[in-house]
Parts: C-alpha cells; sequence; structure tokens
C-alpha cells in the first residue's frame, strides 16, 4: 500500500513538474520580444521551484525547472545545449517542432547536466 | 577550417532542382512547382537562420531582423550584403541586390530578344525564358521566409527581375 502511495505520489510529482513549465511559458512570450538576451533567468517560481528558460532567435525555448543554482552553470548548459539543438535541427530529415527521437543527442544532454548543474 | 561547398556545385544544384520540378515532377502545372521550390527555400531558409543566429543576441523588433537578412544572412549565403533596403514603415520591404549571384550566368538567348515580338514563336520562347529565371528565384523567396518566420515574423516575399541580373525582394509582413 505504502509503495503505491510512492508511485501515487511521484507521478503527481512529474504531472506538477510539466504544469510549472507550462504555466511559466506564458511568461516567456510576454518576455521574448521585450529584451534581446537569450537566457531568462528566473523566469518563474513556484515553492522552491524556480524556472530558467533559455530563447533562441529562432524562438525555440528551452526550459529547467530547478531548485537555487549556479546562474553560470546553467547559462553554459543551456548554450551546449542550443548548439546540440541546431546540429539536430540542421538535418534536413528533421521535421522543426517535431519530437527529438535523437538517443545520442539524449546522451549528451545527460552529460551536459550533469557537468553543470 | 570552415567546410564549403564550390559556388558552382550550389548553382548546379539549384538549376537542376528547377529544371526537374518544372521540366518532370509538374510540368502541366507550374504554379504547384512554384509551390514545392518555395517550400524547399523555406526549409532551407528556417534551418540557416537557427545557426547563423547562433552567437548574437535576439531581435527586439521587426526592422532589426530583416537588418540581420540584408548583412549577415545574405552575406553568409552570397558573400556579399544586399545593396539597397527600402520601407514604407508600414510593413513593406523592399531588399536590392545589383547583382544577384544566383541570376549573373542566366540571360536570355538575345535572338529571341532581337527578333520581332510579332512573332507568335518567338513571343513565347522569351515568355518561357523569363518564366524559367522567375522560376530560379521562388528558391530565394522561400529562404527569406523561411528565415523571416524563424525569427518570428510572418510574411509573404515576391521577386521583381526587370533588370537582370539586379532583383528586388519584396517582404510584406503579416499583421
Amino acid at each position: 500500500s505504502s509503495d503505491i502511495h510512492l508511485l501515487w505520489q511521484k507521478e503527481d510529482l512529474a504531472y506538477q513538474h510539466q504544469f510549472i513549465l507550462h504555466a511559466a511559458l506564458d511568461v516567456v512570450q510576454d518576455l521574448a520580444w521585450s529584451t534581446n538576451a537569450m537566457f531568462l533567468k528566473s523566469v518563474d517560481r513556484f515553492n522552491d521551484l524556480v524556472v530558467s528558460v533559455y530563447v533562441t532567435a529562432g524562438h525555440a525555448r528551452f526550459m529547467l525547472l530547478h531548485d537555487s543554482r549556479s546562474e553560470d552553470g546553467i547559462k553554459s548548459f543551456f548554450q551546449e545545449v542550443h548548439e546540440l539543438y541546431i546540429k539536430i535541427f540542421l538535418n534536413p530529415l528533421y521535421l522543426p517542432g517535431s519530437r527529438i527521437t535523437s538517443s545520442h543527442f539524449d546522451t549528451k544532454v545527460r552529460a551536459l547536466a550533469r557537468r553543470y548543474l | 577550417m570552415v567546410r564549403e561547398v564550390a559556388e558552382s556545385c550550389v548553382d548546379g544544384v539549384v538549376m537542376e532542382m528547377v529544371a526537374a520540378y518544372c521540366g518532370r515532377f509538374y510540368a502541366a502545372k507550374p504554379e504547384l512547382a512554384a509551390r514545392r521550390i518555395e517550400a524547399i527555400g523555406f526549409q532551407v531558409g528556417h534551418q540557416l537562420t537557427e545557426r547563423y543566429t547562433m552567437e548574437r543576441p535576439r531581435f527586439s523588433d521587426h526592422l532589426e531582423a530583416i537588418k540581420f537578412i540584408c548583412k549577415d544572412f545574405w552575406s553568409e549565403l552570397f558573400k556579399k550584403q544586399i545593396d539597397n533596403l527600402k520601407t514604407n514603415h508600414r510593413g513593406t520591404f523592399v531588399l536590392q541586390d545589383n547583382r544577384f549571384r544566383w541570376l549573373t550566368r542566366v540571360s536570355i538567348d538575345p535572338s529571341v530578344e532581337s527578333m520581332d515580338a510579332t512573332d507568335n514563336d518567338s513571343a513565347t520562347l522569351g515568355d518561357s525564358a523569363a518564366q524559367t529565371t522567375s522560376m530560379l528565384l521562388y528558391f530565394p523567396c522561400g529562404i527569406i521566409r523561411g528565415a523571416l518566420t524563424n525569427l518570428g515574423i510572418s510574411c509573404s516575399v515576391t521577386a521583381d527581375m526587370s533588370n537582370l541580373p539586379a532583383c528586388s525582394f519584396v517582404v510584406r509582413i503579416k499583421t
């Protein structure tokens, strides 16, 4: 019974994180045209969680939900993820806006997360 | 070292693409061929802007984005900037390239030009030559539209080539 409860809690948390990020999209939409900066730090908060966003010139949005961390590390993480994203984006077989299914991309992003976050 | 492709290869690919769509795939439907060529250009422009804007701050208004197309983007594609930019300040921009690289090697057969225009055959030949040249311009129109769309600017792009090899691209921003 306690195992099931924990599983539910975990699932609830995952949905909650998704919800927080989606709720922050409206804020990002407004901020995107009001500043030239790509890295928009702490655009939204929920309890002890912070949403940081990196918006490219092409208006692709990289969003990170985190507790308080080094801003420099987050910025470096976003910049390197942006480079990886461009390599995917320039693939003529990739349909812009579609889900990125590359396991190579996934592995690299996780490695960057370990390095910077 | 930056990886580059010989310009003649790009010229060849563009001309072959236009020839394939106009002469083989959609020989009987030129407007459909034009749409397809423009769509390919759109994808190319869409992808290239993401790459060329990586090292620079984002654009906060339309004029900044258009200037980027005229300077940085055009330089990356054609090793030169747009020669002239005009606007009516109501969402229409005219980008003029006095020597558009993809048209410098295009010429309409002088024998067709010099023949009497009353001759139906020569007039038809002249029309088809002009139509082929205009087909070449759907690709760069698509590139510009794709680039601007990726920068968050919805627009339509048309080309005017009444003074070869000069070429003007008219960008109309959709409000």
